[in-house]
């Protein structure tokens, strides 16, 4: 064992600088004599300590020095002149490299005080990597984190030296901290031999987090640069072809659980030649939020499994877009160009006139021509054929109906004569597409 | 011999028109909704002056409407409107029901005419007739049976009778033919909202039912119209 004399040097009266360390709990004068804490051969401990000036003018500090074999300054003096009532705060460090007790003579300008410190060998901390111990340096072991999930490493106490070593306590300085699958303490490690546990914690913001993780004479700064979870790319869950007019779910889908709580977006738009806000989705939105819950493969919009949405009347492709900070994915499908689709019909008499009504859309908003032939109770012709074409006004209309490619037509025929001849009309309506024609109409 | 003559084609559409359909009037939040468009592709647009009402239902013989203490009922032949100290009802073609109150109204013919019916079970909903009531898994109305087990609301309208059992909502044509949509909640509300239309809400959604024959289907009402 080594073991160091040291000098009992009377000290001078430390009148106008008061050295102090400086706690957790606050400055503690350090007196003549100090004793910073033990460490284990081979490691150091670093003890902050401060210089206040006392007196009532400017004190230049001029002199730090600490010697001493083991005890070192972490960093030179600069130069520097206290006014009253300030304080320079410095650091020694104690890095014995073999057990024994040790003293030092701080010095500050003309004050000095004694450091003792103790040194033994003492297992030391260390990750497991690959199942094998590496040795956490002194300025501590960082890892990355995710804000809200709870992050594990594997560390252990590691006996490094060559004789047997004991260690009785193993403990982490911080509240987030949890420590799992310690061994039964004391515990006896013969050389080269480890005992593993976890350190576990969830940081609950993004940045450093930091924890002190002790073990015996050992302690070690774990760091763990914190940052938000990101999701995974986002998958598209929908129907492969889709068709005008027509409500279909959307559902988001991840190849990965959710590492914690998150968000995205859908979005859907039309290319073609005409806006359709009737394009949207159960919302009554182009857009939508979707939340997932942490460790969930699917995500949910306000608790459904699925939103709805509604393709319009208007041929194009519809692209359903959805992002989370992760990127984005996209899904299109054609909505082909087709014929007039009519929806509903209905044909009323009067003794004045006949009135037919059409509900349905026309996706290329090219509508134009109409047939109209009616037939008598016993389905034999009424005159012959009715043409309209009334492309100019389907034109203005589907200008500024902001109702997409839907359309109804109410056309009333005046008629002279005995109205209850009419028994059935056949309606034919056609678009740049083709033609549609209609079942026949009966009059009730 | 009667001669039957339509007019020259050049004067056809003079009394024609082309518009977006509008197909449906609905309340939510206390606003009347008008709704446009097809089944599977809804518009949602305030109603005219932005209305608002605590019950409302559109049916085909006429509009029910609960306002500021009052029931109104509007047809082309009929305007009546009588004080009533409830918010909640349940409305059919020309029948009102406050389930509250236990007070069943309609139209006569100088005014609104009240009758209370005395029908075992748990009211469930309303037919022209009267209360549509929950027994031992049945729906009847005062008696007659009409599904052999319900939940949520059920309705009787234009001839159609709706109900929901076991994840599907099924409307019973005139004609007896069934016809059914799959909802995967009982309804807690069903309101006639056009001739051929149903407004119905189940677990926070509103849905529009078309029950016409042949084209029963059910579309969801989006929340609002886009900007």
């Amino acid at each position: 064992v080594k073991v160091l004399f040291f000098i009992a040097v009377a000290v001078p009266a430390l009148a106008q600088l008061q050295i102090s360390v400086l706690t957790p709990e606050g400055p503690q004068p350090v007196g003549v004599n100090f004793t910073l804490p033990a460490a284990a051969a081979g490691d150091s401990v670093e003890v902050r300590l401060r210089a206040l000036n006392l007196s009532a003018s400017q004190l230049p500090l001029q002199t730090l020095t600490v010697s001493g074999a083991a005890f070192s300054l972490a960093a030179p003096l600069q130069p520097v002149t206290l006014a009253p009532g300030a304080a320079h705060e410095f650091a020694v460090r104690f890095s014995p490299q073999a057990p024994g007790s040790y003293s030092a003579l701080l010095t500050v300008n003309s004050s000095t005080a004694f450091l003792r410190a103790n040194a033994e060998w003492a297992p030391a901390l260390a990750v497991l990597i690959d199942g094998k111990p590496v040795l956490i340096p002194a300025g501590g072991y960082a890892a990355d984190a995710f804000a809200g999930v709870e992050t594990v490493l594997s560390v252990a106490v590691w006996n490094n030296r060559t004789v047997p070593l004991t260690v009785s306590q193993i403990s982490a300085a911080h509240p987030s901290v949890r420590l799992r699958n310690l061994p039964t303490l004391p515990l006896t490690l013969e050389p080269d031999q480890h005992a593993a546990f976890q350190l576990a914690a969830i940081p609950e913001r993004e940045g450093p987090f930091t924890a002190q993780l002790n073990a015996g004479l050992a302690t070690r700064t774990i760091t763990l640069n914190v940052t938000r979870p990101k999701l995974p790319l986002p998958r598209l869950a929908a129907a492969a072809v889709l068709a005008n007019a027509a409500q279909t779910p959307i559902r988001v889908a991840f190849d990965e659980p959710a590492p914690a709580d998150g968000a995205g977006k859908l979005r859907v738009s039309l290319q073609g030649a005409f806006p359709d806000p009737a394009i949207q989705f159960s919302n009554g939105s182009s857009e939508v939020n979707f939340q997932v819950a942490k460790g969930s493969l699917e995500a949910t919009f306000e608790g459904r499994p699925s939103v709805t949405l509604q393709t319009g009347t208007t041929a194009g492709t519809l692209i359903v877009e959805a992002s989370t900070e992760s990127g984005s994915t996209r899904q299109s499908w054609l909505l082909q160009s087709s014929p007039i689709v009519i929806d509903s019909s209905r044909a009323i008499r009067s003794p004045q006139s006949i009135e037919i009504t059409l509900s349905g859309y026309d996706n290329t908003r090219t509508a134009g021509s109409l047939n109209f032939r009616f037939f008598d109770r016993a389905g034999a012709p009424l005159g012959g054929l009715i043409t309209a074409t009334l492309q100019s006004e389907f034109a203005s209309y589907f200008r500024s109906s902001e109702a997409g490619g839907v359309f109804q037509l109410r056309a009333v025929f005046p008629l002279t004569g005995d109205a209850t001849m009419v028994g059935s009309v056949l309606v034919e309506i056609a678009n740049s597409i083709g033609r549609t024609e209609l079942p026949r109409l009966g009059f009730p | 011999m009667k001669r039957f003559l339509l007019l020259l084609s050049a004067a056809v559409f003079a009394q024609s028109g082309l518009d977006a359909p509008h197909i449906a009037r609905i309340l939510r939040d206390g606003r009347l909704l008008s709704l446009y468009g097809l089944a599977a592709n809804v518009l949602v647009r305030d109603a005219a002056n932005s209305e608002s009402a605590d019950a409302f239902a559109a049916t085909a013989e006429g509009v029910w409407l609960i306002r500021e203490g009052l029931l109104h009922f509007r047809s082309v032949e009929k305007q009546f409107e009588r004080p009533l100290s409830t918010r909640q009802a349940w409305f059919t073609d020309s029948n009102a029901y406050f389930p509250e109150l236990g007070l069943q109204v309609h139209p006569g013919i100088d005014g609104l005419e009240t009758h209370s019916q005395d029908c075992p079970g748990e009211p469930a909903g309303i037919a022209p007739g009267g209360l549509l009531t929950r027994s031992e898994g049945r729906l009847t109305a005062c008696g007659v049976p009409l599904a052999s087990a319900t939940e949520g609301r059920a309705l009787v309208y234009a001839g159609r009778t709706i109900y929901y059992h076991d994840g599907l909502l099924t409307v019973r044509q005139p004609d007896g033919r069934e016809e059914q949509a799959v909802l995967d909640a009982a309804p807690d509300l069903l309101a006639p909202a056009g001739a051929d239309w149903i407004h119905l809400s189940a677990s926070g959604q509103d849905y529009l039912l078309r029950i016409a024959p042949g084209k029963v289907s059910l579309s969801v009402i989006p929340q609002r119209s886009r900007p």
